[in-house]
């Protein structure tokens, strides 16, 4: 019986907010300070029993105490101090006071803040055109290194500075051209991989087609087929585009170009977009220009991001729409059609009596 | 063949007549204790790769002197070297001559105390040896300072200061230059449009509290605004989501109605609490949308999913509506349904410009300086990065 | 053309309104199983990450959302969950939104249910702590300490999974599941950049762009996108549930919006062209 109360007052409420979209009705209005009321309530309890109660409560009050036994409670004292100041806000003359707790907020979160804006400066700090190293100067270049080392060695000890330091060298070389091979074996290693993933997705595409041409073309084997092969499809896909990345990160191609293009891409974007948000200069001459480039950056990344929302939007339409639609049947008792009809009543009913009061007046 | 064999078996020699060197335990810098580097000098066995890869180093660790020896890692000698962890031991290329192995003091996890003893002991195994280190010992303590974020300190400080100096500045003289930001002309007009049609101004002051800085700016605005409508003699309406925010509310158009001359108009319920609920509140505004017809509407500081809720239900009242926002995935919405958007920090500036605060035009400046700081960051970068040097990256690199 | 302008500019948007919940109800009145669901990048390597997680390994799942967001959401949440149990994996769940706690708990304790696993031994719930940033920066250091009791009000020490994890380091996964603040950006910064553990996240398609460049930094080992990528993670899992349901109306409101969009600038860009003439 509560389950299908239950059911009524979801259906109820979310019919009165969508008569929203037709105008401001009392059916909102009733759902409007029913919903106000409610989440301040809400809120109310949650903060007091999952906030106040455990932290602070069970601090001043020995029995209770987690905090004691950790003999750790004085800690709770700082914070307790920070945020009764802001209280304070409350009476205009000690207002001032809370200023201690937002600067302390405020602190630590610029503390946490500025690291995170080193670290994009950081990662768009890249060289603008990639130099990749091919194995044979790489490895010429390791081997060199290698003898010079031996020699110091040799003449100077291999215990001396000199030594050390030229083993170092040595060894770094030798890494990067162990790192140009390990490029050149990927591409190779990549290609073999991608081909046999081709075969077995064509290979699972064509069963699937047989299967399908053979039996009843809507059966759950042939369902599964089809989407074995679409996995299949997929990885050998990724297989692919995994040789190219790897073709492109061993010698310099197409897709290296299209890295650097979009690299320099990104970097006039930051900058540019840096540019507008100067606010001590005046806009004039290349400065517009450039300030302008910044805006037509920005709007693309807000377009991108409008399309995305609406995206999100949908879902949560869909996912109230998926409510009214669970609550149509017998089984609680046809909560949306009754209502849908009893609200489109009353709506109808007081439209005319609105328009009869106008015709009046 | 005949190569591998000759390095085996030089390997295998030599390796008999080596002795560890400068085993040493320190303290992980910049913990909270419990954590200790055990650092030893690669033995000359590993000079080549061929050499290195046939030496296995397992290191154990103990509390005491005479304890159980715990092993806690074992790995190839071409692996864990001190120039792997940068972070703890700088960017000195010697590091790369020394071995550096992380370990959790024994003990630790009882908490029972802030300083560990920490003993530890390494051995190099190689085919048909092993030679053993002696016992080192260190303390392994919680510590007050991260040097690791020195950098970002240097960074905060610079900031810090030029902020100060040119709040210094602007106190002296506030005829600083700040551009006017367009935005600012829509809103004295919605005002004045306001005042003619004779139908109030709804402001909102944003779903963060006190301490976001978006919402210290859209107060600030808030209080210009409120110098004006006193002026007009408009009505105005602030429905708060918090109520510290509601408090500075009123506290800020008070003092904008002073400011005006008018005092006695100033009507403390204009701003006025609703919910700390998100959608709760949406309900509620765009209730008073619809019921009260604003002539113009602000949506100032920080918004969430509600933005285009508030704005589209704005604009089907027919208002004048003006956005300032620091919130990046709710700009798209303002710009499409708003008159008039604040991009991001345009908010802080128009707040600064409209005040002429000498905190606020001082800090906008400092922003300035900041932003040229880390354009300047990003061009020596990568200036630097295609020549690889990376000494540039090593000083601004972050933990 | 000039009707046609006149009527698209003057449309009573009450029309459209009625035109789209139409629209979106037709697929959920009689599905109509539109093909053409491929997984994206984001969603794979979240899964195969998953997939690839040795039986035994512990996941925490934070349920950083309320139920405004549930059905971008919680369909996430459910083949995760999934997943993570036919894997064998110890699940903590737990969420740093106060209006989600119910949510959280009532999903948790139903895919529980379902995949027939024991509390304390397969999974967890700690349930919700106010302080989001501190929440997770006290995680970061000792959990326990953070969690004295779960959310069913059990000391946290006498659970068995949570004797093998003491810091966030000791998870071989963290997810966030995030409509907002705090959630993915906030794990990430106060979180893994510090701490230095695997992290994974699931989005709100409002969030999605600005969630990105975390994947592409690699601070994220996967993201799942809005609904539709709850709808390719079910679709890699093999078990269909609300999202793939929901995709076809979603899809129906997509190509009605792409149309409403067409027609409006042309009607808009139509009538300025005449005024130009005219003027």
């Amino acid at each position: 019986m509560m389950a299908i109360l239950g059911v009524w007052v979801a259906v109820g409420l979310t019919l009165f907010m969508f008569s929203f979209l037709y105008k401001d009705n009392p059916f909102y209005k009733v759902g409007e300070n029913l919903y106000v009321g409610i989440t301040i309530g809400y809120s109310l309890v949650k903060l007091i029993f999952e906030t106040w109660i455990p932290n602070v409560w069970r601090v001043v009050h020995p029995e209770a105490g987690v905090w004691f036994e950790n003999h750790e409670w004085w800690l709770i004292l700082p914070p307790l101090f920070l945020g009764s100041l802001i209280l304070t806000r409350f009476v205009p003359k000690y207002a001032w006071l809370s200023r201690w707790t937002f600067a302390f907020v405020v602190g630590y979160g610029s503390g946490l803040a500025i690291p995170a804006v080193q670290k994009q400066a950081e990662a768009t700090a890249h060289p603008l055109v990639t130099h990749i190293e091919s194995f044979d100067s790489a490895d010429k270049a390791a081997t060199e290194a290698e003898k010079k080392a031996t020699d110091l060695a040799a003449s100077k000890g291999a215990g001396s500075d000199e030594a050390i330091k030229a083993r170092i060298d040595a060894d770094e070389y030798r890494e990067r051209a162990n790192a140009a091979k390990a490029r050149k074996d990927a591409v190779s290693a990549a290609g073999a991989r991608a081909d046999k993933a081709r075969a077995a997705a064509n290979d699972a595409r064509k069963q699937a087609d047989e299967m399908a041409k053979k039996g009843p073309a809507d059966s759950e084997e042939v369902h599964a087929a089809q989407k074995k092969a679409t996995l299949a499809e997929r990885a050998a896909i990724g297989a692919e585009m995994a040789t190219w990345t790897a073709y492109s990160k061993s010698e310099y191609s197409v897709l290296t170009a299209w890295g650097d293009f979009t690299t320099i891409v990104l970097f006039i974007g930051v900058f540019s977009v840096l540019f507008y948000f100067f606010f001590s200069i005046e806009h004039k001459g290349p400065v517009k220009v450039f300030s302008r480039l910044g805006i037509i950056f920005l709007m693309i990344y807000f377009g991108a991001s409008y399309g995305y929302t609406v995206m999100g939007r949908l879902s949560l339409l869909y996912g109230r729409l998926v409510i009214l639609r669970d609550a149509c049947y017998p089984s609680v008792g046809f909560a949306t059609p009754v209502l849908l009809v009893a609200m489109i009543t009353v709506l109808v009913v007081l439209h005319f009596q609105n328009k009869d009061k106008e015709e009046n007046a | 063949m005949i190569r591998v064999a000759a390095i085996f078996l030089l390997t295998a020699a030599a390796l008999r007549a080596q002795s560890f060197e400068k085993l040493e335990v320190l303290d992980a810098p910049g913990d909270a204790g419990g954590a200790a580097w055990v650092i030893w000098k690669r033995l000359p066995a590993e000079s080549d790769e061929e050499g290195a890869k046939r030496i296995t180093y397992v290191v154990s660790v103990a509390k005491d002197a005479t304890g159980d020896f715990e092993e806690v890692a074992r790995f190839p000698a071409t692996a864990k070297f001190m120039s792997d962890n940068t972070e703890a031991f700088g960017w000195s290329k010697k590091t790369a001559d020394w071995h550096a192995v992380k370990v959790d003091a024994p003990g630790y996890e009882d908490g029972s105390a802030a300083n560990f003893p920490v003993y530890a002991k390494v051995v190099a195994l190689s085919a048909e040896s092993e030679i053993a280190s002696g016992t080192a010992s260190g303390i392994a303590r919680p510590n007050w300072l991260t040097a690791s974020k020195f950098n970002v300190f240097v960074f905060i400080a610079l900031l810090g200061g030029v902020m100060m100096f040119l709040i210094a500045r602007a106190r002296r003289n506030s005829e600083i230059f700040v551009r006017r930001i367009p935005g600012l002309d829509a809103m004295e007009e919605a005002i004045g449009r306001a005042t003619e049609m004779g139908k109030p101004i709804l402001f909102l002051n944003g779903l963060n509290d006190m301490s976001s800085i978006s919402t210290i700016a859209s107060t600030a605005i808030l209080g210009q605004v409120a110098k004006r409508v006193a002026t007009y003699d408009t009505q105005i309406l602030v429905p708060c989501f918090d109520p510290v925010v509601m408090a500075v509310s009123q506290e800020v158009m008070r003092e904008g109605f002073i400011s005006a001359g008018r005092p006695d108009s100033y009507r403390p319920d204009s701003a006025f609490f609703v919910t700390s609920d998100q959608f709760g509140y949406v309900a509620a505004v765009d209730g008073i949308m619809m019921r009260e017809k604003p002539a113009a509407c602000f949506y100032m500081g920080y918004y969430y999913a509600e933005s285009l809720l508030l704005a589209e239900t704005g604009g089907t009242t027919g208002a004048i509506q003006i956005a300032g926002t620091d919130s990046v995935t709710q700009l798209p919405f303002f710009i499409a349904s708003c008159d008039y958007t604040l991009l991001g920090e345009e908010l802080y500036a128009a707040s600064a410009y409209l005040s002429r605060e000498p905190i606020q035009l001082g800090s906008l400046i400092a922003q300035d300086w900041g932003k040229l700081f880390v354009l300047a960051a990003i061009v020596i970068g990568t200036v630097l990065a295609l020549f690889h040097v990376q000494t540039f990256v090593h000083m601004v690199a972050t933990y | 053309m000039e009707a046609f302008s006149k009527f698209v500019l003057s449309l009573d948007r009450r029309w459209i309104f009625l035109v789209l919940l139409l629209v979106l109800f037709i697929p959920i009145a009689c599905p109509l199983n539109l093909p053409g669901l491929k997984p994206s990048p984001g969603v794979t390597r979240m899964y195969d990450f998953v997939e690839n997680m040795p039986e035994g390994s512990t996941i925490l799942i934070s349920f950083d959302f309320d139920p405004a967001s549930k059905p971008e959401l919680a369909p996430m949440g459910e083949a995760m969950l999934r997943h993570a149990f036919r894997k064998k994996l110890k699940v903590v769940a737990m969420g740093l939104w106060v209006t989600g706690v119910s949510l959280e708990k009532e999903t948790v304790e139903r895919i529980a249910k379902e995949a027939n696993v024991t509390y304390g031994d397969d999974y967890v719930n700690l349930g919700w702590k106010a302080g989001s940033v501190a929440v997770i920066t006290g995680m970061g250091e000792d959990i326990h300490n953070t969690f004295p009791t779960d959310a069913k009000g059990n000391p946290v020490g006498s659970l068995k999974i949570m004797q093998r994890v003491h810091r966030l380091k000791d998870f071989d996964l963290v997810v966030s599941l995030a409509a907002g603040t705090p959630g993915i950006d906030t794990w990430i910064a106060y979180g893994s950049d510090k701490y230095k553990f695997k992290m994974g996240g699931g989005t709100t398609a409002v969030n999605a762009p600005a969630m990105s460049p975390y994947l592409q930094a690699n601070q994220l080992v996967g993201l799942i996108g809005a609904m539709r990528g709850a709808a390719e993670y079910e679709f890699l899992l093999d078990k269909p549930g609300d999202a793939i349901r929901g995709m076809d109306a979603i899809s129906l409101g997509h190509y009605l919006i792409v149309g409403l969009i067409l027609m409006g600038n042309i009607a808009y860009f139509f009538t300025r062209s005449r005024k130009g003439v005219a003027a």
